[in-house]
């Protein structure tokens, strides 16, 4: 059980990778916007997208966690 | 609960389905058409602003032409009023200049009258006087109607060199 | 003991109660999310038709002009991403934003979002995937669309294929994985601290949470859809 536990733990680290790339995806697009406030609303989509996608990362990391507590 | 339930999964799809299928008819649908009808009210009342400001510009340039002709035609008849009062007015003159000419030529030819007929007159008084002096001078009288001839013959010579 | 009793609760709350069984074929279970889902759907269709009762082209009320601008910003988002043959993908992806949205944001009120049941989410990534898959070939034939997966280059189809099933698990799983991370969360503040505390976090996970999640669903598969059949113009 308590094995099952430190790998949930160890599962839901994936957050620390998605939080990384989620920080570093929005700084660069508010330099972008800042140096090119014309084009907000492309690279606000495009950020959208790669937050959605790095998110994703972190979703399946605690999905894992949460199999791994309530089925394991 | 990661369990995926089929009759969920089935109902869901239903569900979204009819939901889609309600909303485009009585949502998407309803909106969209009044959005086009609007687009198009738009297109149909811009361009009967544009017809109607097309027709004003007609209307002006029309008029304009005829402001244009109006005054053309009315600086023709000025000028033809002017030319018409031009030949009148010099009508009138050279008709008072030849009445004027008529009355000076009258005048003279009066006064050429006049003074022939006072010379004619003198000439016939000359005449008798020398005639008279010649029937003095010669004793007799020559009051015959030769005597008369010659001395005007006589007379006219004279007054011819004179 | 505290912990187990929280793991009792979650374990409660992760669960998806079936609502009533329908004596059929056996007995078909039907669950909460389905009969929440009939709630959302009611309260749409009467919202629909109330809103959408006296439109005028001439002159519209304040109710209209919202309608209005919210159907052209849909239009305008979706003539954006998918290009000449927008027409078609617009009433659907609103109807799925509309879906997506009241299901994440009826946990407000105090009913179980239907988007934390997975088979709810992953009927919605199945739709999904078909419209994108659906539109690629419709768009492209069955030569084109075949091809299609062969684009950029004819090495990465294996992924591109892999894509077919990743595309959904993904959309799948994130909606899932977000409100259901949202509604654990809630569950834990609201066994530490049942009073004020939930109301102010609930702003943040139900509502933002919530929306955002809706517009990255409907996003990704304007996007997808997009992809897969602007180049035909």
């Amino acid at each position: 059980m308590s094995i099952a536990i430190m790998a949930a733990a160890v599962a839901v680290f994936t957050g620390i990778g998605a939080g990384i790339g989620i920080g570093f995806a929005t700084g660069k697009a508010s330099e972008a916007i800042a140096r090119q406030p014309e084009a907000a609303g492309k690279i606000n989509s495009a950020l959208l997208l790669g937050c959605a996608l790095a998110e994703g990362t972190a979703i399946f990391g605690f999905i894992t966690a949460l199999l791994i507590i309530f089925m394991g | 609960m990661l369990d995926f339930q089929p009759s969920t999964i089935f109902f869901t799809i239903l569900n979204l389905l009819i939901l889609y299928f309600f909303l485009r008819k009585f949502l998407f649908g309803r909106v969209n058409a009044i959005l086009e009808q609007r687009a198009a009210l738009v297109r149909e009342e811009l361009d009967a602003a544009e017809e109607g400001s097309r027709q004003a510009q007609a209307a002006k340039d029309a008029y304009e032409a005829r402001l244009s002709g109006a005054r053309e035609e009315a600086a023709q008849i000025i000028s033809e009023a002017k030319g018409r009062a031009q030949a009148a007015y010099d009508a009138r003159l050279s008709q008072a200049q030849a009445d004027a000419k008529q009355v000076l030529s009258d005048a003279q030819a009066q006064a050429e009258a006049q003074r022939e007929a006072v010379l004619c007159s003198a000439r016939d008084q000359v005449a008798s006087l020398a005639l008279l002096a010649a029937s003095k001078a010669a004793g007799r009288a020559l009051d015959g109607e030769d005597d008369r001839a010659l001395v005007s013959a006589f007379l006219a010579e004279v007054g011819e060199q004179a | 003991m505290r912990l187990d009793a929280l793991k009792e609760t979650l374990l409660d709350a992760l669960s998806n109660q079936t609502a009533f069984t329908i004596p059929l074929l056996g007995g078909i279970p039907v669950a909460e999310s389905v009969v929440v889902s009939w709630i959302i759907l009611a309260v749409w269709m009467v919202l629909a038709l109330v809103l959408t009762r006296n439109l005028r082209v001439r002159d519209p009320g304040k109710v209209q002009i919202a309608l209005e601008s919210a159907v052209s910003f849909l239009n305008g988002f979706v003539k954006t991403s998918i290009g000449r043959h927008w027409r078609p993908f617009a009433p659907w992806l609103g109807t799925v934003a509309l879906y997506i949205a009241a299901s994440n944001l009826i946990g407000i009120f105090g009913l179980v979002p239907p988007t934390k049941d997975i088979s709810v989410t992953a009927a919605l990534a199945l739709m999904s995937m078909l419209l994108i898959y659906g539109a690629q070939f419709r768009y492209r034939g069955l030569v084109g669309g075949l091809r299609q997966f062969g684009a950029p280059m004819a090495l990465l189809a294996p992924i591109n294929l892999m894509e077919v099933a990743v595309r959904p698990l993904a959309l799948c799983m994130r909606l899932f994985g977000n409100i259901l991370g949202a509604f654990i969360i809630m569950e834990m503040i609201k066994f530490v601290a049942p009073a004020v505390v939930p109301a102010v976090f609930s702003i943040y996970f139900d509502l933002f949470d919530g929306l955002i999640q809706t517009v990255v669903f409907v996003f990704l598969t304007t996007l997808f859809t997009g992809e897969g059949i602007q180049e035909a113009d």
